[in-house]
């Protein structure tokens, strides 16, 4: 298979889940959006480097957090516009409002955690194994499992 | 607290990736990315080239017209490589970061990088400017003198404090703002490692 045939199909299978990990850390869709575009040009960068040491979410998700962090170090104040944040729940009296606000409320928790533990959960939503998520952060399995349990501690309390 | 950990999972997955561009655009953009990398690049060597010829046929011109000074004239010339090669040895560091490696190490590289980046961008630049303003002070004396016995007492007291202030500007810029941003930066990278190492319950 070409490259550019494995970077559409690595495209079209991870633009979701790389948008939420970003979403994770931004809480803003455009720069949420800028910061996924920028992780799969990361992607297509290095795709020649790829060796299968690792399994392809594991490598991407390697970028895509790297990614996240990179932006965090470059916006100096680590602080994120919340200019977006309520504004774009649209207001509707039903269960679809209901149900986006909880989701909002989700991000909006997550957001409040640390860096790292924001790519964390959002890996562990994502059913990554603790294994692949220590295989990300470079950290054992043991010390992915405490986080997690803190993590959820902390969003149980938050929402 | 895995039903909440299950409820949580079926909300996340509900957000879906929005004004994402096709993936052929994206490649066209990381081809026009890497074609600017590439012309950064060769800017900055074309700039030191372009700066070594200019400081040489200066020199060949002005030495035969007015006594210059071969040691400010060394100076500008190492002034010069000094610029080109911290500026490629930096882009060289950035580029030993490597997304694909695990959060901890690129961590660990961007506070190396930090270390290195700032030194050369507080202490580093100071002293280079210093030098730099020696080397042009130097191979300029002869003009300079000229200059000093035709002006009068006024203008040159105004000269003189116009160069203490810039200096003294230079050396606050330099040793606190500078040195501020540094080591909130490095507090910051700190932090997340420290976060990521921690395995304690609280």
């Amino acid at each position: 298979m070409k490259e550019q045939e494995i970077f559409e199909q690595l495209y079209s299978e991870y633009q979701d889940k790389i948008f939420r990990l970003c979403y994770g850390y931004a809480r803003n869709p455009e720069l949420a959006s800028d910061l996924t575009q920028d992780c799969f040009i990361r992607v297509w960068e290095n795709i020649r480097s790829f060796r299968n040491e690792s399994s392809v979410s594991t490598w991407i998700y390697r970028i895509a957090v790297n990614n996240c962090l990179l932006y965090l170090r470059k916006n100096r104040s680590g602080k994120i516009s919340f200019e977006y944040i309520d504004k774009d729940i649209p207001y509707q009296e039903d269960e679809n409002a209901n149900k986006e606000e909880s989701i909002e409320n989700l991000y909006r928790a997550i957001q409040k955690l640390q860096e790292t533990e924001r790519a964390i959960i959002s890996m562990v939503l994502e059913d990554m194994s603790y294994k692949e998520i220590g295989d990300v952060m470079g950290i054992s399995e043991n010390s992915v499992g405490v986080k997690v349990h803190r993590i959820k501690r902390t969003l149980k309390n938050e929402l | 607290m895995n039903s909440e950990l299950d409820q949580y999972k079926n909300l996340w997955k509900q957000k879906q990736a929005s004004r994402l561009s096709p993936a052929n655009e994206l490649l066209t953009k990381a081809g026009t990315l890497a074609a600017t990398l590439r012309k950064k690049q060769m800017k900055q060597i074309l700039i030191f080239a372009a700066t070594t010829i200019a400081i040489i046929y200066i020199h060949l011109v002005s030495s035969q017209k007015i006594e210059t000074s071969q040691a400010g004239f060394y100076i500008l010339l190492g002034c010069s490589f000094y610029y080109t090669s911290t500026r490629l040895f930096v882009y060289m560091q950035l580029r030993r970061i490597r997304l694909t490696d695990t959060a901890l190490k690129v961590l660990q590289r961007i506070k190396k990088y930090n270390r290195i980046n700032q030194f050369l961008l507080t202490e580093g630049q100071l002293i280079y400017v210093i030098i730099l303003s020696t080397g042009v002070y130097l191979y300029l004396r002869p003009v300079i003198g000229v200059l000093h016995r035709n002006l009068s007492p006024e203008y040159i007291s105004y000269v003189k404090w116009v160069w203490i202030t810039y200096i003294l500007w230079a050396v606050y810029h330099t040793f606190y703002i500078k040195r501020k941003e540094a080591r909130q930066e490095a507090a910051k990278i700190s932090n997340i490692i420290a976060s990521l190492q921690n395995n304690t319950l609280k």
